[in-house]
């Protein structure tokens, strides 16, 4: 079981939850932007949480089945379709073998992810099938996607066989079928040109000036075209520090907002390096990493402190959706 | 306030004896239940009418939820040509597939069988309703936010 690459897009790559454990070798993390829509992507399918999915950035590929094949499409709104008609995303879907998938306008979001029943067939590096494109390392062929380009399908679960069993059943003669539930995508913005992000302070917050701490939560930031997979590049009122700072480097984390002597923030992302010599004003609160993940470039981002108790909180609230999600799909499913 | 359950009990207290009209104010809460226009035994075949004719039933729950239950007139020459859009399912229903977003249908619009007319959303997933029939939509029996039991009519159809 396979698909096939017709066209690459913009930037496709496999990536999964992230390649931990090796960061004190200087190794990177990678993996998915916006996490959350990955773990759902493979719930949907009866997959792992963790497992390696199709990162799509704002162009989407065009991809050919090879075979019959359960998928699902979550994150931004990429305008998938088969044979002209949209695919419905944030569901299961069950496409028949030669069915060409397409991706068009940007509609929502910044990016998207397809996750296939059974998971992409690519070897492990350091366990985890991210793919680190500035290493060349992970994914596929550490990579991103070429025309041409096979990706195999592993063995689908049992939980992937039942949904298997309750879809091929409404197939008929349509290229595919989705089921008649789905998720719901809060996290998605709304409104690219008024994005919230909510943030903890960060560790050197103290060492701005009074003027740069408020002007950062009360302004917004504007996400330049200069953001990639490493970090979000913003510009807006400049963030200074009260006086020079010789900083040792330390660690940094995913959604560290780090303050380089230029004044413009960068927001650190999946393949931002392990330590960092900026002093750090904000962190993303992790649940909001992922609406960073679907803002675009061009986007305007404000960002509002929260403390870090309620930064916990909204992580626990969001686990418990996840996992009270996967219990209504294999409610679903049985 | 009275309870979820008390006020239960007193629907089916009513609906059990031989009263015919029965009501009853007790604080905030105003319960007026009549039975001359309402056959137990009969409620498939009860069709809506005109506004005029329907006398509703209001109560609040403890938690300050708001249930409907309609009484409503039979109509002969109505019975035949209307359809109820039952519940699949207990949930949350929703007539956008968004807060913002456009309904999915409105009353006077034509919908074809396949089409979803709303969602029901249950543990965080949300569930599509297809019409069922081709016909145009004639009333809308739920707000968005309101808790919908299984076989609830949710909307009613003119058969096309």
């Amino acid at each position: 079981m396979s698909i096939k690459v017709l066209t690459p897009g913009l930037l496709t790559s496999i990536q999964d939850l992230g390649r931990y454990g090796y960061q004190k070798f200087g190794v990177i993390v990678s993996g998915a932007m916006d996490s959350y829509s990955l773990r759902l992507a493979n719930i949907l399918v009866g997959n792992a949480e963790g497992e390696g999915a199709l990162e799509i950035s704002l162009m989407g590929p065009s991809v050919q089945m090879e075979e019959d094949i359960i998928l699902a499409i979550t994150g931004g709104n990429l305008s998938p379709t088969i044979d002209g008609k949209p695919v419905p995303m944030w569901r299961p879907v069950y496409v028949t073998k030669g069915s060409i998938l397409k991706f068009g306008a940007c509609r929502a979001g910044c990016r998207c992810y397809l996750a296939v029943a059974g998971g992409y067939d690519i070897p492990l590096v350091m366990n985890s099938a991210s793919t680190y494109l500035r290493a060349g390392i992970g994914g596929f062929q550490g990579r991103g996607l070429e025309v041409g380009d096979v990706l195999p399908i592993k063995e689908l679960s049992e939980q992937s066989l039942r949904l298997l069993e309750k879809l091929v059943k409404k197939i008929g003669l349509d290229p595919f079928i989705a089921t008649a539930w789905y998720i719901g995508s809060r996290h998605i913005p709304k409104d690219p040109q008024h994005v919230t992000i909510r943030v903890v302070e960060g560790r050197q917050f103290e060492y701005f000036t009074a003027a740069s701490q408020k002007d950062l939560l009360n302004s917004p930031f504007q996400v330049t075209t200069q953001s990639d997979r490493m970090g979000y590049r913003l510009s807006g009122p400049t963030i200074n520090l009260v006086k020079p700072l010789e900083m040792i480097s330390e660690a940094v984390a995913l959604g560290t907002v780090q303050v380089p002597p230029d004044g413009n923030p960068i927001i650190l992302l999946a393949d931002r390096q392990s330590v960092g010599g900026y002093p750090k004003i904000a962190q993303v609160a992790t649940v909001d990493v992922a609406t960073v993940a679907q803002t675009k470039p061009n986007g305007k981002i404000w960002f509002e402190r929260i403390s870090l108790d309620q930064a916990e909180e909204l992580y626990c609230a969001r686990e418990k959706t996840i996992q009270e999600l996967a219990i209504a799909i294999g409610f679903k499913i049985i | 306030m009275l309870t979820f359950n008390e006020i239960k009990e007193i629907i089916n207290m009513v609906n059990q004896s031989n009263i015919q009209h029965f009501e009853l104010n007790h604080e905030v809460t105003h319960i007026v239940i009549d039975k001359n226009s309402l056959s137990a035994a009969k409620k498939e075949n009860i069709i809506p009418q005109t506004a005029d004719n329907v006398d509703v039933l209001s109560t609040l729950s403890a938690e300050g939820q708001e249930k409907q239950v309609s009484a409503i007139n039979l109509q002969d020459d109505q019975v035949n040509n209307v359809y109820k859009i039952v519940s699949p399912t207990v949930g949350t229903f929703y007539s956008a597939p968004e807060p913002e977003a456009d309904t999915f249908v409105k009353i006077g619009q034509q919908v074809n069988a396949s089409q979803v007319v709303c969602v029901l959303e249950a543990m965080k997933l949300f569930n599509e309703v297809p019409a069922g029939v081709n016909g145009t939509i004639m009333e809308v029996l739920f707000k968005d936010g309101e808790f919908v039991e299984y076989g609830d009519t949710l909307f009613l159809v003119k058969l096309a």
